[in-house]
């Protein structure tokens, strides 16, 4: 059964549903959770179908209730956590870091914490400087953790299978504008998905970008092809201590490389691969690699602050023509956009 | 309500009290060999109140800890060899050398782990309980914490929650006045009592100190067995004392944060020397057996520790996810 049409919110939702469904002992905390806009539309239907023992809300005790979702996971109720920014959640740090991630390994591998913080990113329309962050780094830093980012509805209901029945505790990142894209779900049967998808081959040059950049690098990449350039663009949708090598392959076929970062740009995720691939002995770049992020200052509130603060298909499209030495063509850097335009309506 | 306490429980609760003492004593003696090799904060003073929950306590309920956590987890039924042999760092240790003295866990009977950070474990605890009450076959949770834990915001959080969501969960607060070196002064408010705070932001709450006599573990008893039956949360301030310093071996008396004469107080009211006087009067003999018994266990623990295998070094790059 292919699934067509499908937005992004109800693919969560989907997801959620079909987890609950098979893991009976499955629990579902957070704050908004149960309220009339069900979470973005994410939660819809699950209280009702499965109780409020097993869906409910919470106090708003971000750092307890992390604590609280690893100790029930310890006892064999694994855990779904839901914020509805990922800036709140920055509260349950000391839970993420030196519970969820440390149990397993501290206790000599006789516990597993099945846990899943769902965290959504915002941008725009006043989101400022704390609703706007992803801080990927931060948790792909700590080992023991692994972060999911989906770009698309289908990617999306199979990572978040993969994250609610499984052991490992995952931090997913689900970015604001991308709950109304549009996609599809070739199946419901759960799917382990690779780390990274090749979502479009190239000879060119490689763009390595993940979640709401995807949509982005496609554009680039589409007018791109215009001129004759051929880019491959690389979604990087699990990020654990395994993806750099991944990327690897696919980056020695083209040899040139600019990571796309949905993070400012000091110590970021981004500037982290790029060291890993530079350092890469089986790779000989033959140009210097790039980093498209946000600048390392927070995100103004104001739309007339915001030009050029967000990595734009246009500024892909022209550091892509640095790269090859086609400086004459260069797009001219739209206006920035404060709310979601077409390109995050999918299908892609 | 539980059972009377009679002289058999009395004999349990000194049994436990002295493995505890003793485990405690004999690495601190051993410590200076530098063979465990990892921070150890002991138990020593402060053995009474898990020792008396662990007359109380089965198998299937949950306990988590703290950085002092030795008592805890050889009270709740934790394996002693491997608690050695953890703290010496070997293959055998409850963590297979991961963990060490401040990282103590035994799934075997439940007892979940222990942290470094001050109130850590107790939202997870918190969350063993919410995992008891939807399991619905009685278990409980015990979460041990000190008395600067009251003073972090996840404390407040956790035992919200569990009130609102009437969780299964018994907070036991040792009080031993000290956070490292720091009194109550720059801490907390000089009228406060912690289980007034708790109870006024709406857990029933105990203040207890154990004397080693009967009435006092009759009241342990009753606080379990209340939120076992009422499934409810419950919390008990425990006033204790830390006869050697906060972390390492010695007698600490020396750094003058607090009194000789403060100490030599708690000292002459111990409770487990206190229930030894009461004890011996009825049978010396027993007594005597109890001991010996306990000192074997813990000269075993120390061999087993001793001729265990250090780790494998091919094996650590593994459990992380």
């Amino acid at each position: 059964m292919i699934l067509k049409n499908l937005t992004f919110a109800e693919a969560i939702n989907l997801a959620l549903h079909t987890s609950m469904e098979a893991q009976p002992k499955l629990l579902i905390a957070g704050l908004g959770i149960n309220d009339p806009g069900r979470f973005f539309g994410t939660t819809k239907g699950l209280v009702e179908k499965f109780g409020l023992d097993r869906v409910f809300e919470t106090p708003t005790s971000e750092n307890a209730m992390a604590g609280i979702a690893v100790g029930a996971a310890l006892a064999g109720f694994p855990v779904i956590h839901m914020h509805q920014r990922l800036d709140f959640f920055l509260l349950a740090m000391d839970q993420l870091v030196n519970s969820a991630a440390k149990w397993k390994f501290m206790f000599g591998d006789d516990f597993s914490v099945p846990v899943v913080f769902r965290l959504i990113v915002g941008r725009g329309w006043g989101q400022g400087p704390t609703h706007s962050q992803n801080l990927k780094a931060w948790f792909a830093h700590v080992p023991g953790l692994r972060v999911f980012e989906p770009s698309n509805p289908g990617d999306a209901y199979h990572l978040m299978r993969e994250a609610a029945l499984g052991s490992v505790p995952t931090i997913f990142l689900e970015h604001r504008w991308l709950h109304s894209s549009l996609g599809e779900l070739q199946d419901l049967a759960p799917e382990e998905l690779s780390s990274v998808n090749a979502v479009a081959q190239g000879k060119d040059i490689s763009f390595v970008c993940s979640g709401v950049n995807v949509a982005i690098a496609m554009e680039a990449r589409k007018n791109l092809a215009q001129i004759g350039v051929e880019a491959q663009v690389l979604d990087v949708r699990k990020i654990d201590r395994h993806t750099s090598k991944t990327l690897a392959t696919y980056i020695s076929e083209t040899r040139r490389l600019i990571v796309i970062d949905d993070s400012h740009s000091t110590s970021s995720y981004g500037a982290s691969l790029i060291s890993e691939i530079v350092q890469d002995a089986s790779i000989s770049l033959l140009s210097k690699p790039k980093l498209i992020s946000k600048p390392p200052y927070p995100e103004p509130m104001a739309k007339e602050l915001l030009y050029d603060y967000y990595p734009s298909s246009e500024k892909i499209y022209n550091t892509t023509l640095d790269i090859l030495n086609l400086p004459n063509l260069k797009m001219k850097i739209a206006k920035a956009i404060d709310q979601p335009n077409s390109l995050f309506l999918g299908p892609f | 309500m539980v059972h009377p306490i009679d002289t058999s429980d009395l004999k349990n609760y000194y049994r436990m009290m002295y493995l505890i003492r003793n485990t405690e004593l004999e690495i601190s003696k051993k410590y200076s060999e530098s063979k465990m090799r990892c921070p150890t904060h002991l138990s020593v003073g402060q053995e009474a109140i898990s020792a008396a929950l662990s007359l109380f306590l089965s198998v299937d309920d949950f306990a988590i800890s703290t950085h002092r956590g030795h008592a805890h987890y050889i009270s709740k039924g934790g394996d002693l060899n491997k608690m050695i042999a953890e703290l010496y760092g070997k293959q055998t240790g409850c963590c297979k050398g991961r963990g060490g003295s401040m990282h103590l866990a035994d799934k075997s009977v439940n007892f979940m782990g222990t942290s470094a950070i001050v109130g850590n474990s107790i939202p997870i605890g918190t969350g063993l309980g919410l995992a008891a009450k939807l399991e619905g076959q009685g278990a409980i949770s015990v979460v041990y914490l000190g008395d600067a834990a009251v003073e972090e915001g996840v404390f407040y959080e956790s035992v919200n929650f569990a009130i609102v969501s009437k969780l299964p969960v018994l907070y036991v607060c040792e009080n031993n006045g000290y956070s490292v070196y720091s009194d109550f002064t720059p801490r907390q408010p000089s009228n406060r009592k912690i289980s007034d705070l708790v109870s006024a932001i709406g857990m029933p709450s105990t203040n207890l100190e154990l004397t080693g006599d009967a009435d006092s573990l009759q009241v342990v008893g009753n606080c379990v067995e209340k939120v076992r039956d009422e499934i409810r949360p419950h919390f008990i301030e425990v006033k204790s004392t830390r006869f050697l310093e906060h972390c390492g071996p010695n007698d600490d008396s020396n750094l003058g944060y607090r009194s000789i004469a403060e100490l030599d107080f708690a000292k002459a009211g111990d409770p487990l020397e206190k229930l030894r006087e009461k004890l011996v009067q009825d049978n010396l003999l027993d007594i005597l057996n109890i001991e010996f018994e306990c000192d074997q266990l813990i000269v075993s623990a120390f061999e087993f520790a001793e001729t265990s295998p250090y780790p494998n070094l091919e094996t650590l790059n593994g459990w992380v996810i």
